[in-house]
């Protein structure tokens, strides 16, 4: 942990790890809080939708971040990996959980909200759900920086059905129209301007049209609409809501699979590696067989044949990548397993699982820490790999799908839909390749000589 | 390599070919919509998951499918040989009727789901064409006496029985045959052809990314080894960065940036080679009409500039950071400090005394590196649109073709022992003192 390498790698999982925690707060279409009318009590949408599990993981970061800042300078860089992991566990539960029993994406959508305009909606950082489809470009993707207008507009002008876009408006008909305008919420200045703007256009004798109207209207409220901070997928989905509930589906499936495939990995190489004889070369064959296994193309049939939830996939991955850690606790265990320790505690009495867990184990450990934080990095690689080719749950956010809507659905190929998805997955990777590194180098100095 | 360690190899991976294809058995057995699926069926794929097994498919255990495809597999086979039709092909019991719920209209009972069966099929329809032929003997349209020889050569030919395939050992009970991957009822063509297509693609692509990475990733290596301070610090910077990127984003980002259609259209976007490659000459040259055309090898090789960039990147850094390990602890040795000793410097001091000793332990690393090659390439095939065995896998897969799906994993669980086979040869190349002796080769 002394580099500052390992230092930014840290600061990125940890990040990641946060925003996987709070996603639902930080993108989300529901508005942050209404105000039912003027005088009375704001209220929150947002709020009111989370369920009790993202309460749990929203009030449980902060604790483990005041944790992290108790321990003093020289502890927060050990602290801050211990509760990253934690929240990751528990942001896996939540997704297994969640995964288990789906609720209808609930999307406050344009129309919703187009509605609620006067009620004075703040919204959170990214104002869109990952389920909710533009009404804008529904099969289209937008740029970076795209405001939403089009359903705002049409709830505040909605379409004359008697009247075509190019027939002049009746004064009746403009009165209602600018009576319904003065509703918005603006501010003074800016309804100033419109009405300004408004009253340059309305002259007698000349025809204002309909879409005259909605084109001075559209200038004047752009600042209601949201805006697409990283443009809109092919499908209309908005890229910066998909990427941050997509931390979410990679942090969990990285900690659930790579749990997985630890537990199975620790306990068939201690016990190759401690019980030694038949077990051990019975058991190296099965390792042996494992590994053998074209280890992609079985996670691919898998994912595509079984049904696609989170739970399914971190299963599959976890379960057919576990001979790596098996074969390095085996080698630990054995170079441990004969040492005058072992045999003192054999002396003393204890059984062999005691002395598997209490003794061998803990003192053969350190090549299977730093391998965990590979298999992570392994696992999200994986999971992205799998969601790209479509094998995992299509309506569920994920960072792999980002990447290949960008040269699947879009007409071309768009590098800017595939840049922010992939440079976060790479980060991500590069982070805990680092961090594995770092770790490498401090829990086992022998190979810092040659890595 | 001796004939005794080849063997001993081979039976080491019978376990893992067993294993893999147990898993993708019981995996496709545990999916809600098992074998039942069809191209037809992909147009709605949530309702064909949720369909659930064709009622009219013929249900047999799971154990029985298993064995029954493990015994197609072995080349000694007991029971009923195999009947070829009148091309010589073997034939084979139809696919599942291709209708997920109710039967259509002149449906007539289940399909022969066994070899006997379709031949005892094939062998009835061949009688009862051969018995119309004898009612129209006598029509007018036969005119001359070599019409009707030749007709009536042809009923000889459809009474006779249908020749066997393969060797008898007992005629009828026990036989040898070439291995039988089974049909692939997505694309309605026997397994192994298709495999076969599709392996040399895949292979192409992978041989090529690995050569290039360690034509870059050895002399990186050593360069880091040499160099001690910051060159050395660059370089394992910029080699974690090669090595953590994954291939999904290289991927796309390279074709979106660089091929046709594309920021900078560089090279073509999909396939292997043009479309009107199969004309081409060998060589650049001229086509008939005098325009100038790349030939066939610099079509291939342009169609491949990108997917083999991105796959030999990771490889690259792997291998970098192996020969920077190797080249280290040679410079250490005494063997090195004798030489420089005797006055040696620079490159001769590099290839044949660091460089050489070091290479045995860089050859054990194909036996890792090509499997995950393999990996790497289920996803650049399906980005680059290159019919390899990526493609023929997840085409499998979205139509739960169980037998091509069996033969893929089958094919890339050999090309990782073949892979391994070769890592031996090459580190006995490398250090003569390797000896095929040791249980592990």
């Amino acid at each position: 942990m002394r580099t500052p390498a390992s230092r930014l790698a840290l600061a990125w999982i940890v990040l990641i790890t946060l925003v996987a925690a709070f996603a639902p707060l930080l993108a989300s279409s529901r508005p942050l809080s209404l105000a039912i009318d003027a005088a009375g009590p704001r209220h929150s949408p947002l709020l009111e939708s989370l369920d009790p599990l993202d309460w749990t993981l929203a009030l449980a970061a902060p604790l483990l971040i005041g944790w992290c800042l108790l321990g003093g300078p020289r502890r927060v860089a050990g602290r801050a990996a211990l509760a990253s992991l934690l929240l990751a566990l528990g942001v896996g539960a939540a997704s297994i959980v969640q995964g288990l029993t789906p609720r209808p994406p609930e999307v406050f959508g344009d129309e919703t909200r187009a509605a609620h305009l006067d009620l004075a909606p703040r919204w959170t950082l990214v104002p869109f759900s990952p389920a909710e489809r533009s009404t804008d470009a529904p099969d289209s993707f937008l740029p970076p920086g795209t405001r939403t207008v089009t359903a705002t507009l049409s709830a505040i002008l909605p379409a004359a059905p008697e009247l075509s876009d190019s027939a002049s408006l009746s004064p009746e008909r403009l009165a209602q129209l600018t009576q319904s305008l003065r509703s918005l919420p603006l501010t003074p200045s800016e309804r100033d301007a419109l009405e300004r703007d408004l009253a340059a256009r309305i002259t007698p004798g000349a025809a204002l049209t309909h879409s005259d109207l909605r084109a001075i209207v559209e200038h004047h409220t752009a600042a209601l609409g949201r805006v697409h901070i990283l443009g809109t997928d092919a499908r209309g989905h908005d890229v910066a809501s998909h990427l941050i509930h997509g931390c979410r589906v990679a942090v969990s499936v990285g900690i659930i699979a790579a749990a997985i495939s630890t537990i199975i990995g620790v306990s068939v190489g201690a016990a190759a590696g401690f019980m030694g004889g038949a077990a051990d070369a019975l058991l190296s064959r099965v390792i042996d067989a494992f590994a053998s296994i074209p280890v992609l193309f079985v996670l691919v049939i898998a994912a595509g044949v079984l049904p696609r939830q989170p739970h399914v996939i971190m299963a599959v991955i976890g379960c057919l990548t576990w001979t790596g850690c098996a074969r390095l606790t085996r080698a630990a265990v054995i170079a441990v397993r004969s040492s005058e320790y072992v045999l003192a505690a054999r002396a003393a009495g204890a059984g062999p699982f005691a002395r598997v867990t209490r003794h061998v184990l803990p003192n053969a450990l350190a090549p299977v820490i730093i391998d965990v934080s590979f298999s992570l990095a392994a696992a999200i690689v994986i999971e992205s790999g799998l969601s790209f080719l479509g094998l995992t749950d299509p309506g569920s956010p994920s960072w792999g799908s980002l990447l290949a809507s960008a040269v699947k659905d879009t007409g071309s190929p768009v590098w800017w839909l595939a840049f922010a998805p992939g440079l976060v997955l790479f980060l991500t990777c590069l982070s805990y390749n680092t961090l594995g590194e770092a770790l490498r180098d401090t829990l086992d100095p022998r190979s810092r000589r040659h890595a | 390599m001796t004939p005794g360690f080849l063997l001993r190899r081979l039976l080491l991976a019978i376990p893992a070919l067993l294993g893999a294809s147990l898993i993708v058995s019981a995996l496709l057995e545990l999916s809600p919509a098992a074998t039942s699926l069809t191209p037809q069926a992909l147009d709605a794929p949530d309702a064909a998951m949720t369909a659930h097994a064709d009622p009219l498919e013929p249900h047999q255990p799971f154990a029985t499918r298993y064995l029954r495809w493990m015994h197609r597999l072995s080349p000694l086979r007991a029971g009923t040989q195999d009947r070829l039709d009148d091309r010589g092909s073997r034939i084979q019991p139809p696919p599942p009727v291709p209708h997920a719920r109710g039967a259509p209209a002149d449906y007539a009972g289940p399909a022969p789901d066994s070899y006997a069966d379709a031949a005892l099929a094939h062998a009835r329809d061949r009688a009862r064409y051969a018995a119309a032929l004898a009612a129209d003997d006598e029509s007018p349209d036969l005119r001359t006496q070599a019409d009707r020889s030749r007709r009536a050569a042809h009923r000889a030919l459809l009474s006779a029985p249908l020749p066997r395939a393969g060797l008898a050992i007992i005629p009828d009970s026990l036989w040898l045959d070439v291995p039988d991957l089974g049909w692939s009822s997505l694309r309605g063509r026997p397994v192994a052809p298709l495999l076969a297509s599709a392996l040399s693609a895949t292979l192409l692509v992978n041989c090529l990314a690995l050569f290039i990475a360690a034509l870059a990733g050895i002399p990186t290596g050593l360069l880091a080894a040499v160099r001690p301070g910051p060159v050395d610090a660059l370089l394992r910077a910029v080699l974690v960065g090669l090595w953590s990127m994954p291939v999904v984003w290289s991927a796309v980002m390279l074709q979106t940036l660089l091929a046709r259609q594309a920021g900078v259209p560089l090279f073509p976007a999909s396939g292997l080679m043009s479309p009107d490659a199969p004309d081409m000459g060998l060589l650049p040259g001229r086509d008939p009409r005098g325009v100038p055309e790349p030939g066939l090898i610099l079509d291939i090789a342009w169609h491949l500039v990108l997917p083999v960039a991105c796959l030999s990147l990771a490889a690259l850094a792997v291998i970098s950071r192996h020969t920077r390990a190797a080249a280290l602890e040679q410079l250490a040795a005494d063997h090195v400090r004798a030489a420089r000793a005797r006055g040696l410097a620079g490159p001769a001091l590099l290839t044949r005394h660091v460089l050489r000793p070091a290479l045995a332990p860089l050859a054990g690393l194909v036996a890792v590196l090509f499997p995950a090659l393999v990996s790497g390439s289920v996803i650049i095939e399906n980005v680059f649109n290159i019919p390899g065995m990526g493609r023929l896998l997840l085409d499998a897969v979205i139509a739960r073709d169980r037998d091509l799906l069996l033969g893929c994993v089958m094919t890339a669980a050999l090309a990782a022992v073949a892979a391994s086979l070769l890592a031996d040869a090459l580190a006995a190349c490398a250090d003569p003192r390797v000896r095929f002796t040791g249980s592990n080769g």
